[in-house]
């Protein structure tokens, strides 16, 4: 600890102490959110990336305020204008070489910025409704815009340098349909905040400003001149494009959310602005549009028979337009142009020519919408213009044109057209549709607003805001005409200004997002690509020439599903991994970084994607080294470094190797602290995404350290792994190989997700209702045949501690049987009751925090850092800064590089090396005389077994050396080692004879080093919950509680929670499950999560009974020779607690509902029920209270902390057997998620 | 009897490579016909290396000739005038009939006091000369406390480049609290240009041992490492066989005579990384981990190698220790200036008549060490600046050169003292070029750990990449200052600190140099290539040399008469340039 200081940052006085960073003080104290790329707070400092750098008062240089500690009298500046500006050269150098795109051009070129690559790949995964809520974070009219929209993405698609451009509208229209069809996904709007905001027109603008103000809280009111709302989108596109009832749909459903609609008001004549604010309205968004066609500018338009292409249009849908027959003439090459052109022709034109005074490559229009028309027989005369109309009889009877030529190219880019001297010809028509340009109808905008020269309303970029106060804007009356998505795109951020602004006063605009691109090094090409697989577009059915022309009907089919997953998957994923959640990305936005500032070379690195878990993408890499500092520093494993010098510096694994083949455990907590998307997980759906995801924290599932985690998630089956903040749990965010990509068997895709009963010999899927009554009828058959001790219940060591509670209470109440096992157990071959006489429990007695403070530890087999790597490595870490340690193992494993002392005795002789350990310290009066004295009885015994054991015998036996044993007695005599850990793992089984855990604890308590502070055991179990099953009573010794059967008061208590006598059904099981197995007693069986059947010695068991009924998540071995199968929800959709190794209870949480339709804890009550046992705890938090309750009345917690549970309160010296035998027990692991666990790790090291 | 007179062949690195092997050898067969006449040495370099080979001649009473330029040629000659007839060759001499005699005049050699005279693999020919007698004072007749009291009145600071005190650095790692301290000895000369260090270990290593010994008793320390590059195969061969010598005389190992001091020396020999000359990196280097310097606090003296702390001096400094010890720390500081005090090696190269090793008083001005030391520019050229310290180090133009060499006045210039490579330029150097090229290196060099270092120099060297192209822009000045200013003000170690220095001195002092580059697409120096304009003058005879080497037939013209060159299509490639014998082809 530092001495306290007193330092002026950022102009304020503050003390802080010594011995923390400028950072760290300005983090803690919340002084200032220094941006950093490098500092992780689990490392030491690294310093790097400069970006945290600060000014110090006096120094000419700036210094890294991450590396940087305080010191009496500095006075610090964290934001001055020279500190900011290095910040943002930093930025751009590091961005000059980061090669990458954040977004797919795609969605960069989408006036609404709609995450496209992001729906794209939900689409891909059959998630519709997300991905429909996906696209209306940003557009809410995705049915009408999967029509009419004019698809500047599809332009910038780069799938184009390949073959085409993905289908990105079919495939939004396909998805928003589909919501369409059933009941349509609903956003969560903030509650009403009761301000009312007037919104005057209801096209795509004004319905957009609407939805995303109602979904802020605001009240919009949407005021409409025309008798229905929609404007262009109803008015000015015809049916055949866009079907009114799928407008009025997304109408409907934005009105819904609160908006309020009054249609037949026209602005300046109903209304006035100033009567809104006088209402009470605390802004307008004026959203007009422009509707008036524009004068084509030529003699006599003003006849009969020249009519505007929008008021045409309009009449058309208000079926009020005119007889049209004979030939047509549109004059204009936009949309609006073909719209009318087409609908002549639906109306009965019988000969439509498209007038355009350049080619067709000009042509505004949608390219598509130009192949229809065709299609369609529409004519389309090129290169000439309308000069005159010429009237007859008061009509017009034919048109004047000349004819065009191109000239040179003028602002827009286009080549201007040039009148060609004396090609004046004559069209004779019947009727000329003008389509040359529409304006807006600003006559009763009223004072205050100003209007541009082209006849627009002034309303600032970005904010929206117009010259009258509270007044805003968007859309054609301020764009002039442009396309539905540029009003919608309008509309949002428009809502954003005016939410702020009624909210704060303020008008800003928001801050440009930054944005890397590939395209700022050199033009993106196809060999810059991803191989990809060749595959052309898919388009759109449309209804046949003949049968559209005469109608109005729709023309363009949506894809079907199949079409839709296909083309989906074109979709070349151009966009980053962590396009939403890269720290790099934010800090550029936030410095206004300029990615061109500096250009130069680069370097290009491929995508590496060799390793099964991980993806390393060097172009992202901006060298900050956290990566290599977490494999170094955390895991001691080194498997990524620094490479070359200079600007080719890169971080990769040495000599070129791959990751897989460097000494890589496959941890993947790189990929959590890589600030940018260098490093990311190789997500298991074949899309990656990226999506924004519900952080659900819960606890891993694997092995019995009890890890924290998160689960990122989007959909029940569409989640991932990183670890947890770390101040949120035991592991400090780590995580190991398991527990971060343990969870994509869970997604394999391999699920049984329905119920199946056993018909004619063959596993049917049935429904739960079927599925039960089986059960019921087999039960029942079963009870009349045989007595109730004849059934087995069988529950995975995986299993929460409450569904454990309740499958123990189905057994014993519901059933009445004590035949409780887990195969898991039975298999391991362990003796999980190994110091119930001799401690009261078997458990540990140590917690996390003592196991990661010890100064000395002693390793009895197993192999920590592969069985229980997080606590293994945190041990490792103490172990490098100075604690000692004595390897006890027959092989060479991991932790033996870091011991003081190895020992490897013949496999089966550890009980025979640890008696000679203890003879000697016996021998030398090295134990605690005073410890053994007050906590222990038996000991005279122990002695005179001890004294019998002679030295030189024991290294005979064992292959190791007297001298090492004395070493090793040495070492544990050591009386500074004050703090002393034994680390056994019960179910680490290939290296151990029967009795080495009692010898172990012996040893522990000659030493009186147990049940007191800092010293004791560390028992672990490959199991998650193999702490809360002995808890939670699920064992035929133990009641709930953790204490044995004998137990009278608590069997006494169960009893009276459960209704029903304990002690007959207790009192039966006097012999061992496996012995009532082998006798073939058992007759039919109940097993959760477990799969005897895949082992040698179990396999038998199926086969045997005469009913069995297995629940698991997989169609295991086991599960295939069921009567019934019921699939389980998953360790992922359960609420509830897994206790650790030490005892600590943590809560999981469930991500969402189970895809099997009910959780296990249901599943056990209506099996509970079923069997006649109707009373118990419904919820999982009853449930959870109820078993705190016990435990607490028992006395017992998860770990002996400070007192023995023995009755007598001692510690019993014991006689144990230490025949130099070695158990070989069987690896495979019983439980299917393990053995599916085990196949994915497989072929990488461990 | 009369004593038997020697010979003294310079075989340094410098003399090696001039051919000293082969006129070594020539001296050994002229010895078997004349065992008697004398006996052949070995010693390293004398710091005249544009006149190797060096052979002296030494007739035992105290009388020595030193013959420059030997060839094996020249020694039958030799052996016959001088050594067999007594009479000296005057025109071979080195301080004969060119004069230069004045090389040493200024020289006051304390480092480089056993260099080129002595046998550098005797160890007796060392303690001969006062060798080994320091360490012994100390063991004697010194508490710690009084070695470190004896340097810091030494005035003695840092030289390799640094310039801290280096009593002062010593206390410290006296003061750190713990056991198993460390001293080593910063053995990475890594600077283009610089052989100061390797001369010394490979002419004088045991000063360098000797000076360890005696810091290590000073700290504390019980083992010691010399992280030497692997480029010096000569100076590691020297420093093993040295370690292994003084292991034979009991200066190193247990309780060194029986004074109870422990001391042992390792070498580590460097793979080549120039930032592993800065501390950090260095002993990240010996740690086995990647070169890379980290943040200090804390200081190696109190956190160092292993975590334990250690004291870093380079080899310069370690061999000034033995010659305070003996001769008191006031005799030292009588030379130089009030801020500097002793000597400073400078390793000269560039545009000067005189290259090589020279060891001058702080306080002699630049000028007086390249024109009276070192004989002036070379050429009879313009003297038009120095770039002192190596490619982290600056360019002083000449007419700042008459300020005294001391470390306050070096860097009020934007230079800095460096480790004491000094290139001297003449009016045919481009001071963007030079900038150039120094920053290629740096960037090279650069471990890649800090941004600013990493991707900012790069940049820079883009810019004056595109500078010396023609191809700049006046705003490319400005983000060149501005880059400086950041790369200098954020990055963790001296390389990066330093790195812009070059670019930093040469726009301050030579700023015109870049404008014409910019502006008139000319370099004034007539050095970078796209920039120059070829063309051929009336000297020309016709000879048609020069069009029939052009490889893109820009050249064209009848026989005798004058050629013309289409600069359109010349390439800039100077082949006629070079080819031209009668100065016709001109470049501007």
């Amino acid at each position: 600890m530092g001495e306290m200081v007193t330092l002026t940052i950022n102009g304020q006085k503050i003390s802080a102490s010594s011995d923390q960073t400028i950072l760290q003080v300005c983090r803690t104290q919340k002084l200032d959110q220094i941006p950093t790329l490098c500092h992780d707070d689990n490392l030491p400092p690294f310093g790097s990336c400069f970006l945290c750098v600060v000014e110090l008062e006096g120094q000419s240089r700036m210094f890294p305020s991450c590396s940087t500690k305080v010191a009496a009298g500095m006075v610090i500046q964290t934001r001055s204008e020279r500190v900011k500006r290095a910040r943002k050269t930093c930025l751009e150098l590091l961005l000059s070489d980061h090669y990458a795109d954040c977004f797919g051009p795609c969605r960069l070129n989408c006036p609404a910025d709609v995450d496209i690559q992001g729906y794209m790949s939900l689409i891909n995964l059959g998630k519709f409704k997300e991905a429909v809520a996906l696209i209306k974070e940003k557009n809410p009219l995705p049915s009408v815009c999967g029509r009419v929209c004019t698809r500047k993405c599809e332009l910038n698609c780069r799938r184009a340098l390949v073959d085409d451009a993905v289908g990105i509208d079919f495939l939004k229209r396909y998805a928003a349909d589909k919501d369409m069809d059933g009941e349509m996904w609903r956003p969560e709007a903030k509650p009403n905040n009761g301000t009312r905001i007037a919104i005057v027109g209801s096209g795509p603008s004004g319905l957009s400003c609407a939805y995303y103000l109602a979904l802020e809280g605001y009240r919009p009111a949407i005021f409409e001149a025309l008798p229905e709302p929609g404007g262009m989108l109803r008015y000015g596109i015809p049916e055949y494009r866009l079907p009114k009832s799928v407008l009025d749909k997304e109408i409907e459903w934005i009105l819904d959310l609160g908006v309020t609609l009054e249609t037949g008001r026209a602005l300046g004549k109903d209304f006035t602005i100033d009567g809104l604010f006088e209402a009470g309205f605390k802004s307008v968004y004026v959203a007009l549009g422009a509707q008036i066609g524009k004068p084509m500018q030529v003699e006599n338009e003003a006849v009969e028979g020249v009519l505007s292409g929008v008021d045409f249009l309009r009449s058309v849908q208000m079926q009020t337009a005119p007889q049209i027959k004979g030939r047509v003439v549109v004059v204009g090459g936009g949309n609006t142009a073909l719209d009318a052109a087409r609908s002549a022709l639906r109306m009965g034109g019988d000969e439509i020519i498209l007038l355009y005074r350049r080619t067709r490559k000009e042509m505004p229009a949608n390219p598509l919408e130009i192949d229809a028309a065709e299609q369609e027989g529409i004519k389309m005369e090129f290169l000439a213009a309308p000069v005159r109309v010429n009237v007859a009889n008061d009509r017009m009877e034919s048109l004047s044109c000349i004819r065009m030529e191109l000239g040179e190219p003028d602002a827009s880019g286009r080549r201007r057209p040039i009148e060609v001297k004396g090609s004046e010809f004559t069209l004779h028509c019947d009727w000329i549709i003008s389509a040359t340009g529409q304006e807006a109808d600003l006559s009763g905008v009223g004072g205050g607003i100003k209007v541009t020269k082209w006849n627009t309303i002034q309303a600032n970029k970005g904010t929206f805001d117009t010259e009258r106060p509270g007044v805003f804007s968007g859309g054609d009356v301020v764009t002039g005409p442009a396309d539905a998505i540029d009003a919608i795109a309008a509309g949002r951020m428009a809502a954003r200004a005016i939410g702020k602004f009624v909210s704060t006063g303020i008008v800003e605009p928001l801050m440009d997002r930054f944005e890397s691109r590939r395209d700022h090094f050199h033009p993106v090409t196809a060999g810059d690509l991803p191989p990809l697989k060749l595959a052309q577009r898919h388009s759109a059915s449309e209804l046949p020439v003949l049968q559209r022309i005469k109608t109005f009907d729709e023309v363009e089919m949506a894809y079907d599903g199949r079409t839709a997953i296909e083309e989906s998957a074109r979709c070349a994923e151009c966009g980053c991994d962590v396009g939403l959640s890269c720290q790099l990305q934010d800090y550029c936005t936030e410095y206004g970084v300029d990615q061109s500032r500096f250009v130069g070379a680069y370097n290009k690195y491929k995508v590496d994607n060799r390793h099964p878990f991980v993806k390393i993408d060097s172009n992202k890499c901006i060298r900050c080294g956290r990566c290599v500092m977490t494999c170094a520093e955390i895991l001691n494993v080194a498997a990524l470094g620094f490479v070359n010098r200079g600007f080719r510096t890169i971080i990769k694994p040495a000599l070129d190797k791959s990751l897989q083949e460097s000494n890589c455990v496959s941890c993947g907590n790189c990929i959590d602290v890589c600030p940018t998307g260098a490093l990311t997980e190789k997500l298991p759906f074949g899309r990656s995404g990226p999506w924004m995801m519900k952080h659900v924290f819960s606890v891993c599932n694997y092995c019995s350290s009890g890890c924290n985690l998160t689960v990122q998630v989007k959909a029940p089956d569409l989640f991932y792994i990183n670890g947890a903040a770390p101040e949120l749990g035991p592991n400090r965010g780590e995580l190991c190989v398991r527990g971060r990509f343990g969870y994509q068997p869970y997604l394999s895709g391999k699920r049984a997700t329905k119920p199946m009963v056993r018909k004619a010999g063959q596993l049917v899927e049935v429904g739960w209702k079927e599925a039960f009554a089986a059960v019921a009828e087999g039960l029942q058959r079963i009870r009349e045949d045989h007595a109730p001790e004849q059934i087995l219940v069988s529950a995975s060591p995986k299993l929460s501690d409450e569904e454990l509670y309740l499958t123990g209470q189905f057994a014993r109440a519901a059933l009445g049987t004590n035949n409780l096992v887990s195969f898991h157990h039975l298999v391991r071959n362990a003796d999980y009751h190994a110091l119930d006489d001799m401690l009261g429990a078997t458990a540990a007695t140590v917690d996390a925090e003592e196991l990661a403070q010890a100064d000395l530890y002693l390793f009895i087999g197993g192999n920590p850092t592969a069985e229980t790597p997080v606590p293994a490595w945190q041990v490792k870490r103490r172990m490098r800064h100075g604690a000692q340690a004595i390897v006890i193992n027959s092989g060479e494993i991991d932790l033996t590089a870091h011991a003081t002392i190895t020992a490897d005795p013949r496999r089966g002789t550890v009980t025979k090396l640890l008696n000679g350990i203890m003879a000697e310290l016996l021998r030398r009066g090295q134990v605690d005389e005073e410890y053994i004295k007050t906590h222990t009885v038996h000991f005279e015994a122990l002695r005179t077994e001890l004294a019998k054991v002679k030295l030189n015998e024991v290294a005979k036996a064992t292959g190791v050396s007297e001298e090492r044993i004395r070493a090793i007695a040495d070492l544990l005599a050591n009386r500074s080692n004050k703090k002393f850990v034994a680390w056994y793992n019960m179910d680490s089984r290939i290296d151990c004879a029967p009795d080495d855990l009692k010898a172990l604890t012996t040893l522990l308590l000659l030493l009186g080093k147990i049940a007191v502070p800092g010293s004791g055991l560390a028992l672990f179990s490959w199991q998650s919950n193999h702490t809360g099953l002995r808890l939670a009573g699920f064992d035929h010794q133990l009641l709930p509680g953790g204490v044995p059967v004998t137990n009278a008061a608590q069997a006494e208590r169960v009893g009276r929670l459960w209704q029903t006598e304990l002690k007959n059904i207790i009192g039966k099981s006097d012999s061992s499950v496996e012995d009532l197995l082998n006798k073939d007693k058992i007759r039919a069986a109940f097993l959760f999560g477990e799969n005897p059947a895949a082992s040698d010695r179990f396999n038998g068991l199926v086969n045997n009974l005469e009913f069995l009924v297995v629940g698991d998540l997989f169609l295991s071995e086991t599960a295939q020779s069921a009567d019934v199968f019921l699939p389980l929800s998953s360790y992922f959709e359960t609420e509830g607690h897994l206790t650790n190794w030490c005892g600590t209870s943590q809560q999981i949480h469930a991500i969402g509902d189970p895809v099997n339709g009910m959780t296990t804890s249901e599943i056990i009550r209506a099996l509970a029920r079923l069997a006649g046992h109707p009373i118990m705890v419904e919820t999982h938090e009853g449930v959870s209270r109820e078993l705190e309750m016990l435990k607490l009345e028992a006395g017992s917690r998860g770990r002996l902390n400070g007192k023995f549970l023995t009755p007598d309160g001692k510690a019993h010296f014991g006689p144990y057997s230490d025949h130099a035998l070695a158990i070989n027990a069987l690896r495979t692991p019983v439980l299917e998620i393990d053995r599916r666990m085990n196949q994915l790790v497989a072929p990488i090291r461990v | 009897m009369k004593s038997m007179k020697t010979v003294h062949v310079g075989l340094g690195t410098c003399g090696i490579s001039a051919g000293g092997e082969r006129v070594y050898q020539a001296f050994q067969t002229e010895l078997n016909q004349h065992p008697e006449a004398f006996s052949i040495h070995e010693t390293g370099c004398i710091g005249m290396c544009y006149r190797e080979v060096l052979v002296e001649i030494r007739d035992g009473a105290g009388n020595s000739r030193l013959y420059g330029d030997v060839t094996p040629e020249r020694v039958s000659r030799i052996v016959a005038e001088d050594l067999l007839e007594g009479r000296s060759i005057d025109e071979w001499l080195v301080s004969g009939a060119r004069k230069e005699a004045d090389f040493f005049d200024k020289q006051v050699r304390i480092v480089l006091r056993n260099c080129g005279k002595i046998d550098p693999g005797s160890v007796e020919e060392y303690i001969a000369s006062g060798g080994y007698q320091a360490i012994a004072k100390v063991l004697d007749r010194m508490t710690p406390e009084e070695v470190i009291q004896e340097v810091l009145a030494s005035g003695l600071r840092g030289r390799g480049g640094g310039g801290f005190p280096t009593g002062a650095k010593w206390k410290f790692a006296r003061a750190a609290a713990g056991t198993d301290k460390y001293v080593i000895c910063n053995a990475d000369e890594g600077d283009p240009g610089a052989f100061m260090d390797r001369s010394v270990l490979e002419s004088d290593p045991h000063a360098v041992l000797e000076g360890m010994m005696i810091a290590a008793y000073a700290i504390g320390a019980d083992e010691g490492y010399i992280y030497c590059r692997a480029e010096y195969p000569k100076a590691i061969m020297r420093l093993r066989h040295a370690i292994a010598q003084a292991h034979a005389e009991g200066l190193l190992g247990g309780n060194i005579r029986g004074k109870g001091f422990n001391f042992e020396i390792h070498i580590k020999e460097g793979a080549g990384a120039f930032v592993c000359g800065e501390e950090t990196a260095l002993i990240a280097s010996i740690e086995g981990r990647r070169g890379m310097p980290r943040f200090r606090p804390p200081f190696p003296a109190n956190s160092g190698l292993w975590g334990k702390p250690t004291n870093i001096n380079n080899v310069e400094t370690f061999a000034n220790i033995a010659w305070i010890i003996l001769n008191g720390g006031a005799a030292f500081a009588a030379y130089g200036t009030p801020d500097s005090k002793g000597t400073k090696v400078f390793a000269m190269a560039g545009k000067v008549r005189r290259t090589g090793l020279v060891e001058v008083p702080m306080g002699l001005t630049i000028r007086s060490l390249v024109f009276d030391v070192c004989g002036g520019i070379a050429n009879d050229g313009d003297f038009k600046a120095v770039l002192m310290g190596g490619p982290a180090g600056g360019c002083i133009p000449a007419d700042l050169c008459d300020i005294p060499i001391d470390y306050q006045q070096l860097n009020k210039t934007g230079a800095i003292m460096g480790s004491g490579g000094l290139i001297v330029m003449d009016e045919t150097t481009c001071m963007v070029d030079v900038a150039k090229f120094f920053l290629s290196f740096t960037q090279e060099e650069s471990c890649g750990k800090c941004t600013f270092c990493r991707i900012g120099t790069k940049r820079m060297l883009e810019i004056l990449e595109r500078i010396t192209e023609g191809k700049g822009t006046e705003e490319d000045l400005d983000n060149l200052t501005e880059l400086s200013a950041q790369i200098k003000s954020a990055s963790l170690c001296g390389l990066g600190q330093n790195a812009p220095n070059p670019v930093v001195t040469t726009l301050q002092y030579f700023r015109q140099e870049y404008e014409a580059h910019i502006r008139e697409k000319k370099c004034p120096a007539h050095v970078c290539a796209p920039l120059l304009v070829y063309s051929i003058n009336d000297l020309c005879t016709g000879c048609g040399s020069c069009a029939r080497t052009c490889p893109t037939g820009a050249i064209s013209g009848e026989r005798k008469t004058v050629h013309v060159i289409d600069n359109d299509k010349c390439i800039k490639c100077a082949k006629c340039f070079t080819v031209c014998r009668f100065e016709a082809v001109t470049k501007e």
